[in-house]
């Protein structure tokens, strides 16, 4: 691991400063991983700067219903909150369904949304990656990408996202708060990420000194009816194969409203907007689940060795909005 | 008559590993050590062209940097397979593999020298890898030396290809098998320090004897100048059984720096340096008549290996012993990618040999519609079928039985996709398994002490099989001595040498060596007994006087008895020494060893989200005396778990442009978690095995990881109707 | 840097501690705590698990500047002086204990489990030890101490 110097930020402003002056420096939170990507050399800060002691530790209710999340809260803590279980069970069994309880204990919300691409060519530094070193190619089309993006992706990187809470928060509509060079400024979490196109570089429109202090779930009436579901490897402690946050509202037999998102298929949280307007006032039948997955699988593109995560991303939305009316 | 053995005696060093206090490699502290960090070939194939380490060199803390230009020399290369690669680290310029060790950065402390290591910048002159082994199968070839493989490389008995030509009933498929990782919690450590010219190793060895000696040849010493000590091991299955180049570059390093180094290889390099099972190709054809018969068999198997050494999965090995068939041939062939050599892993060759030609046999009796279990018994080898001996102990009747009563195989519906629970699909699925059985010579010493305690004195070596427990229980019962009174001096070579702690060794032969030091003991004492005037036992023929609670007494006499503790020290004897020597009998024998195995497997798979979960799973074992029943069921479960990863998840890999691994890193080379596990039953159907040897026990290691993905791929195809082939069944391949 | 932060119980302070340590390397090579295994350096094992202010994390994932002034607690301080935690004794008594490498790591966030969870399901106890690899045992025994230790502590409550 390349020497770096640590500092531990008292507070937003100068946290902000400490890294907006020095092109070289990054904010630390759980280092579950930012550390692991240091000792992989993939990451080279020659500065720190320990946010996670920061007072952002703290879920509430507004008023409103909305829920605010403090960046630095630990995503067990979230999984755990009462608001969260009640009002968006989703949200929390996507944060339960991540990592494992000791990586969760670390894990903070802001450190949770920017985590890289566990794109094995991304994580080995001694092999090509665009998003590594721009310009140097993209191995993984040609090799290795069972795993990774079938929508979204483009010809100078095919990596996904591994998050699975921003899965469900891009679900929820969620707004992502930040204090930045020129003061705190909010952003829709679906708008924070970027597909890669022909610079994939940034996995995000922050600059490097923007700080997430905390993020914003607007209050939604049927959050209650939602789940999250993730197809991995094996049975746990594994980085989903796809994944899908959905809730709906049934009324009468047909579709009132829904939210649906894609993890692990893009390379971003996936937010699946066709299948939602297809599924809106349609008949809540599996028929019109599998209608709304084509909607919204049919853009796929998937590679020599990952088209079968099509088929699963779809079968895995039908099983989830099933059980949903069930439910 | 004290009762030890078959006790399910708790671990004698678990005390030590629940509270931190188990000493492992990596634990050891010896003041003044340096440490190295080991810089790995980015390529995967070529030359180094240059090393430029001089930014590594002015790094902080560093002491030197050692690549193939200023290395000093070896004495010798010592001969493989034990030294696991033919080719001293460093040697030259060539890169045979990605990761392949190109420089060594030595430094004041693990840190530093990990991030000079960072530093060290190499020009690579680049030729063309084969980076699979579907690339190299074109060159395949019969090895001139197979290495680790007892078996010839071709095998024929009859003419298979007549037979299957005649044959009513014929099947020809191909299986593969995926590279796995032994993946063992613990990376390979090495501590090395010289004291003039005597080296002393600290090493994560599973065969202390037998490494020391490939030391001692790599730099030129006797062997009585090298002291190897492994103490604790943090998990071996195979991975620590031989020496990989660390284990020379710590010494090479120590000498070049004139401190105690230690070596500790990253995660990453445990995948890449320290071996793995190659991945195979195996074509099966099988001949059968319609009463389900089998009347030929080809098995036909190539591994991949390295451009460095020729090493043989043997998968095809056992084939011939295991069924009656009149006409057989089996072949086994390498093919050379550019990868790192293979090593032997839980359990080498018959684990991905059994998944083959089990699968085959399943697919046979759904073809001729016949139960798996009952077409086995039908071509059950009542003699070993290659030297017509009879077996020592074959129970696998008995397994298929008593394991299909346990599991409920008379519940099972014939027909695949038939067994539903709502949205799951259900699947039954059975194998056998099979593992030739070889012994080792190994040596013991117990001293018996006039405070009625014992100490085994063996270098056998604890990688967490529990072999220092179930040794502790023979020493004990052969004396008469509770557990509790025997203690363990282990894993050191001025220790008498042991068996090595692999290919299922430990309860057959370095058993045997305690049992013949324990009675040699005993004898001892006896001696001493009835020579004593003042004895109870005084006069007394030799042959009545038997070990009795921490004591002797006359066998039909409990009257006349006295304890170890009043004879030794009215005699003024410290402690009594029994040395054993177990030598093997091997081919003089007159009997074929083998263990023995029968597995039956539940799975249950969302038809429309098809991960395969195995919620059950039953196992019988045919091993002879089993010395330790918490400890055996508890190996065994460890070994079938081991291999249901290999059925669902394990997979190494490569890049198929460069052939590097693509996941060298457990985050992507998954292996079963807690929350994999469904119930797990183990049963043991044997008896004592005194042919076997004296004490009338065989290896379990190994013949527990035997046969558990054919019975897995067998459920799976019963569950869905589709039979997968290649390993592992991963849910893109049932979608 | 200097390092202060309070191990087992015991407030302690190491100097000469670089940046780039991991709470893990300080523990193993610097305060002489070697229980917490260094098996993958990256998270991905759980053998180096310890209670870091009353939670289980990863300690080789800890930059060491991240523990000043807080509390961690080690295998090595699970149990009292010459005393096992009822959950150790139950890991000897079941035979949940193979090579021991991830014993260590396993203890503590079994612990955790049974301090936040006093009658835990089985799928809670697989799921909560998902993160701690073992590749000896096959995982039963360790569900079985698990189990007896619940049943203990809670008879003890």
């Amino acid at each position: 691991m390349r020497p770096f110097v640590y500092e531990r930020a008292e507070e937003a402003r100068s946290a902000v400063a400490a890294v907006a002056d020095r092109p070289d420096a990054m904010y630390l939170g759980g280092g579950t991983n930012l550390v692991d990507l240091m000792r992989l050399g993939v990451a080279e800060p020659a500065r720190l700067v320990d946010v996670s002691r920061l007072p952002y530790d703290t879920v509430g209710v507004r008023p409103d219903g909305a829920l605010r999340i403090g960046a630095a809260v630990r995503n067990s803590d979230l999984a755990a909150h009462p608001a969260v279980r009640r009002a968006h069970p989703l949200l929390a069994q996507a944060l339960l369904a991540g990592a494992s309880g000791q990586v969760r204990n670390m894990a903070t919300v802001g450190g949770n949304l920017l985590q890289r691409t566990r794109c094995a060519y991304f994580q080995d530094i001694t092999k090509p990656c665009n998003k590594r070193n721009p310009g140097s190619g993209c191995p993984a089309r040609e090799g290795d990408h069972r795993n990774l993006a079938i929508i979204g992706h483009s010809e100078a990187c095919v990596a996904t996202h591994p998050s699975d809470m921003a899965v469900a928060l891009a679900a929820l509509d969620a707004v992502v708060h930040l204090e930045g060079r020129d003061g705190p400024r909010t952003l829709p979490l679906t708008e924070l990420y970027r597909l890669p196109g022909d610079d994939p570089r940034r996995d995000t429109v922050l600059d490097p000194a923007d700080l997430i202090t905390e993020v914003t779930v607007p209050a939604l009436s049927f959050g209650g009816r939602s789940h999250y579901r993730k197809v991995r490897d094996r049975a746990s402690f594994a980085f989903a194969v796809v994944s899908v946050a959905a809730a709906l509202d049934v009324a009468g037999g047909v579709v009132r409203d829904c939210r649906i998102a894609f993890g692990a298929i893009a390379p971003v949280p996936w937010r699946a907007r066709r299948a939602e307007e297809a599924l809106r006032g349609a008949p809540a039948t599996e028929d019109a689940f599998a209608a709304a997955a084509r909607a919204e699988l049919g853009q796929a593109r998937p590679l020599r060795d990952n088209a079968f995560k099509v088929p699963l991303a779809r079968n895995l939305l039908v099983r989830t909005l099933t059980e949903l009316v069930v439910a | 008559m004290t009762v030890a053995i078959g006790e399910p005696v708790r671990r004698v060093e678990a005390r030590d590993k629940v509270t931190g206090g188990a000493r492992y490699t990596e634990d050891v502290r010896a003041a003044d050590t340096a440490y190295a960090a080991l810089v790995g070939s980015a390529i995967s194939a070529g030359r180094v062209r240059s090393i430029d380490a001089r930014q590594a060199e002015r790094a902080p803390g560093v002491l030197t940097v050692i690549t193939h230009t200023n290395r000093p020399d070896f004495a010798a290369q010592p001969p493989t397979p034990y030294t696991a690669e033919g080719r001293m680290p460093l040697a030259d310029d060539r890169i045979h593999y990605a990761g392949q060790y190109i420089a060594v950065v030595v430094a004041e402390t693990q840190e530093q020298a990990d991030h000079a290591a960072t530093l060290v910048q190499a020009d690579y002159q680049r030729t063309s890898p084969v980076p699979t082994l579907d690339a190299a199968l074109p060159a395949a070839y019969i090895p001139r030396q197979n290495g680790l493989v007892r078996f010839p490389s071709e095998y024929r008995r009859g003419h298979a290809e007549t037979a299957l030509a005649a044959s009513p009933v014929r099947l020809e498929q191909e299986y593969r098998t995926a590279t796995l990782s032994h993946a063992p919690m613990e990376p390979s450590s090495t501590l090395a320090y010289w004291e003039g010219d005597r080296l002393t190793i600290y090493d994560s060895s599973q065969a202390v004897h037998t490494h020391r000696a490939l030391v001692a040849t790599a730099f030129g010493l006797p062997e009585d100048r090298v002291r190897m000590i492994s103490s604790f091991v943090g998990g071996g299955f195979g991975n620590k059984s031989f020496a990989w180049p660390h284990v020379f570059i710590a010494p090479m390093a120590a000498r070049v720096v004139r401190r105690p180094v230690r070596v500790t290889i990253s995660r990453k390099q445990v995948f890449t340096g320290t071996g793995h099972m190659a991945a195979t190709v195996q074509a099966v054809r099988l001949g059968a008549d319609r009463e389900g018969r089998l009347r030929a068999l080809i098995h036909d198997s190539t591994n991949q290996t390295s451009f460095i050494d020729d090493r043989q999965e043997g998968a095809a090995g056992t084939t011939p012993y295991m069924y009656a068939i009149p006409d057989v041939y089996a072949r086994m062939r390498v093919a050379k990618v550019s990868t790192g050599t293979g090593g032997a892993m839980r359990t080498p060759g018959d684990s991905a040999g059994a998944f083959a030609l089990e699968s085959a046999l399943d697919e046979l009796a759904y073809k001729i519609g016949m139960d798996p279990v009952e077409l086995r018994r039908r071509n059950h080898a009542d003699t070993d079928p290659v030297s017509g001996r009879p077996w020592s102990g074959k129970r696998l009747l008995a397994c298929y039985e008593q394991a299909a009563e346990r599991f409920g195989w008379d519940r099972r519906k014939a027909e695949p996709g038939s067994m539903r629970d709502g949205d799951d699909l259900v699947g039954y699925g059975m194998a056998g398994g099979q593992r030739m059985e070889h012994q080792s010579r190994a040596r013991a010493t117990v001293h018996l002490s006039d405070e009625g305690t014992a100490v085994i004195r063996s270098s056998t070596v604890e990688i967490g099989g529990g072999g220092l427990t179930t040794l502790s229980q023979v020493a004990a019962e052969g004396l008469g001595l509770p557990v509790g009174a025997v203690t363990f001096e282990h894993g050191d070579t001025d220790l008498p040498a042991s068996s090595p702690t692999f290919g299922s060794l430990t309860s057959g032969s370095a058993g045997s060596a305690v049992r013949l030091a324990a009675q040699d003991a005993l004898r001892a004492a006896i001696e001493l007994a009835v020579g004593d005037r003042r004895s109870p036992l005084h006069g007394a023929d030799p042959d009545d006087v038997v070990a009795h609670e921490s004591g002797l007494r006359l066998r039909d006499r409990p009257d006349r008895a006295e304890s170890y503790r009043e004879l030794l020290r009215r005699n003024r004897v410290n402690s009594l020494r029994g040395d054993g020597d177990f030598q093997p009998a091997g081919e003089t024998a007159g009997y074929a060893m083998a263990t023995f195995g029968a597995h039956f497997t539940e799975v249950r798979i969302n038809r429309h989200l098809p991960r395969v979960r195995v919620v059950r799973h039953v196992a019988a074992f045919s091993i002879g005396r089993v010395l330790n029943a918490r400890t055996a069921r508890n190996q065994a479960q460890g070994g079938i778990i081991m291999r249901l990863g290999a059925a669902l998840m394990e997979s190494q890999r490569p890049d198929p442009v460069s052939g590097r691994f693509i996941s060298p890193a457990l985050t992507d080379y998954h292996v079963p978690v807690n929350a994999d596990i469904g119930e797990v039953d183990v049963l043991f159907v044997g008896e004592p095995d005194t042919n076997a040897n004296p004490l009338g026990a065989r290896g379990l290691g190994e013949i527990s990881a035997v046969g558990i993905c054919a019975s897995v791929a067998n459920a799976v195809y019963h569950a869905t109707g589709r039979r997968v082939r290649s390993l592992p069944i991963t849910p893109d391949k049932l979608l | 840097m200097r390092l202060n932060f309070t191990v087992n119980g015991r407030a302690t302070a190491v100097d000469d501690v670089w940046e780039g340590e991991s709470l893990l390397y300080v523990l193993r090579e610097r305060a002489g705590l070697p229980g917490a295994k260094n098996a993958c350096e990256q998270g991905e094992c759980g053998s180096c698990t310890v209670y870091l202010d009353g939670s289980p994390v990863c300690a080789c994932l800890v930059a060491a500047g991240q523990a000043e002034g807080r509390e961690v607690r080690t295998v090595e301080g699970l149990g009292g002086p010459g005393r096992l935690d009822p959950l150790q004794e139950a890991f000897v008594e079941c035979g949940a204990v193979q090579c021991g490498f991830c014993t260590p790591g396993l203890l503590v966030q079994a612990h955790d489990l049974l301090e936040r969870v006093t009658h835990p399901s089985d799928a809670e106890i697989r799921e909560a030890l998902a993160g701690n690899l073992c590749r000896c045992t096959g995982y039963e025994k360790i569900l079985d101490a698990v189990r007896l230790a619940a049943e203990r502590k809670a008879a003890a409550r």
